[in-house]
């Protein structure tokens, strides 16, 4: 049977290569022909993947142990679920799921494009047959799945027990389709670039797909942040980790995408810079692939590292140096028109606002890669550790803060003072009074009454803008609040599915300025039935207990949480050490409310029956998963397709050039 | 049962892939074939960011005082 899963990836990279090979000649000879049987050839490389990863995922499932990856992934006392998640686990099955995303993402953009757009669709099979051909070569020659072992063992060897986690189940996938889906706007930007069709052709059509891939990131950063929380057992949810890092700068960049291509949407201006955007997003996220993957960064995702970031340098370099030479050569078609009219306009604060997430992703870039440099250029590596980003960070941070509640505020091409002054009043009398209120509540670290201010003053033009929408809608017809708002979300729903979505950010933002300013924490060895206090909390220890599940030993301490007189009912702190890998892992014992977390670790235990905790109470927490639902919100409102026909402004539409699909 | 399946495989995918090079049966799958003028499929769409366009690119919100 592996060799069926070895053939599936051997044809599929011969498809692949043939797909970029027609579809390039298709484009150079005018035929159309060639096209359609490239993207044919793109059908059937997705077919043939999923064949290999019905094979792999089979393998996992039975527990087949003449593969080597299933002997490395799976074990006779994993649950089935986890050796299903064990897909992408390990190396090869992550390859796999990657190549898998993107000929998904292909064959939609296919799809898409035929009826929309088909002069891109040359240069968009080309390119993502390209990026595929690239892994998919990863998967025959260099990291293959269907390697047999000649000895099948009795039993596997299972995942790393971090991994054996619902939340780590769902993380990787969910960041693989925000970094896969970088390709398609990437691919896009190229087709446009290749053919001709700059003005505005490739990096307009490219907004929507950029939007759905950024939504994925976010949430797989959210998703990884809970697994970093609940299972690593450190008490916090990001650690400035490289790969952390490597997730945050694709998503940095992809954030400034989206805003400045509505200034060149609205007012057809920075033409170059949003395509340059969208290829050093993409770059970006092979980058972070390649952190990843290589090893030259100490990282907690270390299981990961191999060989292969070699490769992945040499793929990213070869894909950067044909997109900025096709920029280079269409410089002077990709000016746009447009100049700035005035300082004080919409335009100017989104080209701050980009301005400032360039410099926020330089900065991570910086810090992450920095050990490496100082490593080449002084032969002594030199760690930077999370000071260093939450001093260059935060103030960019608060920066973005502001303008995100001052760029609604403001018109486009030019805004008067007087009227930026009377649309400031209420968001700005909401920031001080909130600002004001906590440091009569007793709040002094400066920092955090800042931030909170910003989230007052934003929020407060976010419901400003609201609330003047529904005005207008109520003035143009008659009807309640509800349907006004109906009509003006459902009438506009990418500028208020992008509100929504700053909702979602402001309590991200406050959840974070929260926990990581006010975190309090204490560690105590405990007798049972002695009792430690921590912020408002008191943790009564009641004893240790012992089992075996799954191979692994597992401690528990038994608490009571009470506050006060309140009993607030039982938790478990445990620590699993697997007998096998000698690995162990921490469940935290967590009690979240939308104040606070009470989170306890079990550090230690002895003999005796005594145990060390480690208490915390980190407060907002719960915002920032809060803060994801929301955002989930806004980006399913600004994705929904607008109900009304988009303006012509040809009169001719393109003509209609459908591939046959299957 | 292994070779056997791969050779039917590859041979059906090969053929599929192929058909459109294969003769005028092969270029009856488009509907129309690739504009011949690079300026007839230029973007068919602009989709606004605040609303309709009134006159010198203000937008309804626009008027009513808003951004």
């Amino acid at each position: 049977v592996a060799a069926l899963g070895r053939f599936g990836l051997l044809a599929a990279l011969v498809l692949a290569l043939y797909a970029l090979v027609a579809s390039w000649l298709g484009a150079r000879t005018r035929r159309p022909e060639l096209v359609t049987s490239a993207a044919r050839a793109v059908w059937m490389t997705a077919a043939l993947e999923a064949l290999a990863a019905g094979v792999l995922a089979t393998a996992l499932l039975r527990r087949d142990y003449s593969f080597a990856y299933v002997v490395r992934q799976t074990s006779d006392a994993q649950a089935t679920w986890y050796n299903l998640a064990s897909f992408w686990g390990g190396m090869e099955g992550s390859l796999l799921l990657w190549a898998l995303i993107l000929s998904g993402y292909s064959l939609a953009v296919i799809r898409s494009l035929a009826l929309e757009r088909p002069r891109l669709l040359p240069g968009v099979v080309a390119v993502c047959a390209a990026v595929s051909a690239f892994f998919l070569f990863m998967l025959t020659r260099v990291a293959s799945p269907f390697v047999a072992v000649p000895f099948p063992p009795a039993d596997g060897r299972g995942m790393n027990p971090l991994l054996l986690n619902p939340w780590m189940a769902i993380h990787p996938p969910t960041l693989y389709l925000g970094f896969v889906g970088m390709t398609v706007p990437f691919a896009l930007v190229v087709a446009a670039l290749a053919d001709g069709a700059v003005e505005e052709a490739g990096v307009l059509f490219a907004r929507r797909w950029m939007l759905w891939a950024w939504y994925c990131l976010t949430m797989g950063l959210i998703f990884g942040a809970k697994w970093s929380y609940v299972v690593l057992g450190w008490g916090g949810y990001w650690a400035w980790d490289p790969v952390e890092n490597a997730a945050l700068m694709p998503w940095l960049v992809a954030t400034a995408f989206l805003h400045s291509v509505m200034i060149q949407e609205r007012r057809a201006m920075l033409g170059r810079w949003t395509v340059l955007l969208v290829i050093l997003a993409f770059g970006l996220s092979i980058f972070g692939t390649f952190l990843t993957r290589s090893g030259v960064l100490s990282s907690i995702h270390s299981f990961t590292q191999s060989p292969l970031g070699a490769y992945f340098l040499g793929f990213l370099a070869l894909a950067m140096l044909a997109a900025f030479g096709l920029v280079a050569w269409r410089w002077e078609a990709l000016r746009t028109p447009s100049q700035l009219d005035a300082v004080v306009s919409r335009e100017s604060a989104f080209l701050v606002n980009n301005v400032v997430f360039l410099t926020t992703a330089f900065a991570v870039f910086l810090g992450t890669v920095f050990p490496v440099v100082s490593e080449v250029l002084t032969g002594r590596r030199v760690n930077v550790g999370p000071p260093f980003f939450d001093h260059i960070i935060s103030p960019l941070a608060l920066l973005l803060l502001l303008l995100m509640g001052v760029g609604p505020l403001l018109a486009w091409r030019r805004a008067s003072l007087a009227s930026l002054r009377s649309s400031l009043h209420v968001p700005a009398a909401v920031g001080v009074l909130l600002g004001l209120g906590l440091l009569a509540a007793g709040m002094r670290a400066p920092g955090a009454v800042l931030a909170f201010a910003l989230c007052g003053f934003v929020c407060g033009t976010i419901v400003l803008e609201f609330v003047r929408g529904i005005h207008v809608q109520q003035a143009h017809r008659a009807g309640g609040v509800a349907a006004a708002l109906w009509t003006l979300v459902a009438g506009n729903r990418r500028r208020y599915g992008g509100y929504v979505v700053h909702l979602g950010i402001l309590l991200i933002f406050a959840g974070i300025t929260g926990s990581s300013v006010f975190s309090t924490q204490r560690v105590a060895t405990l007798r049972p039935g002695d009792a430690a206090q921590v912020g408002p909390y008191r943790v009564r220890f009641d004893g240790l207990s012992q089992t075996t599940r799954h191979g692994a030993l597992i401690v528990t301490a038994h608490l009571r949480a009470l506050a006060g007189a309140h009993d607030l009912g039982p938790l478990d702190a445990s620590r699993s050490l697997f007998l096998r890998s000698s690995d162990s892992t921490t469940d935290v014992a967590l009690r979240s409310t939308a104040a606070n977390d009470l989170y306890v670790i079990l550090a230690g235990w002895t003999g005796e029956g005594e145990a060390t905790l480690r208490l915390l109470v980190n407060p907002l927490v719960m915002w920032i998963w809060a803060g994801g639902v929301v955002l989930t919100a806004g980006a399913v409102i600004a994705m929904l397709p607008e109900r009304r026909p988009a303006k012509l402004l040809i009169q001719e539409p393109a003509p209609a050039w459908i591939p046959e699909g299957p | 049962v292994t070779p056997a399946l791969m050779i039917v495989l590859a041979a059906a995918v090969a053929a599929w892939v192929l058909a459109p090079l294969l003769g005028s049966a092969g270029r009856g799958v488009f509907r129309r074939g690739l504009p011949a003028d690079p300026h007839d499929a230029r973007p068919v769409a602009k989709h606004d960011w605040a609303g309709p366009v009134l006159d010198g690119g203000a937008t309804r919100q626009d008027a009513s005082g808003e951004a």
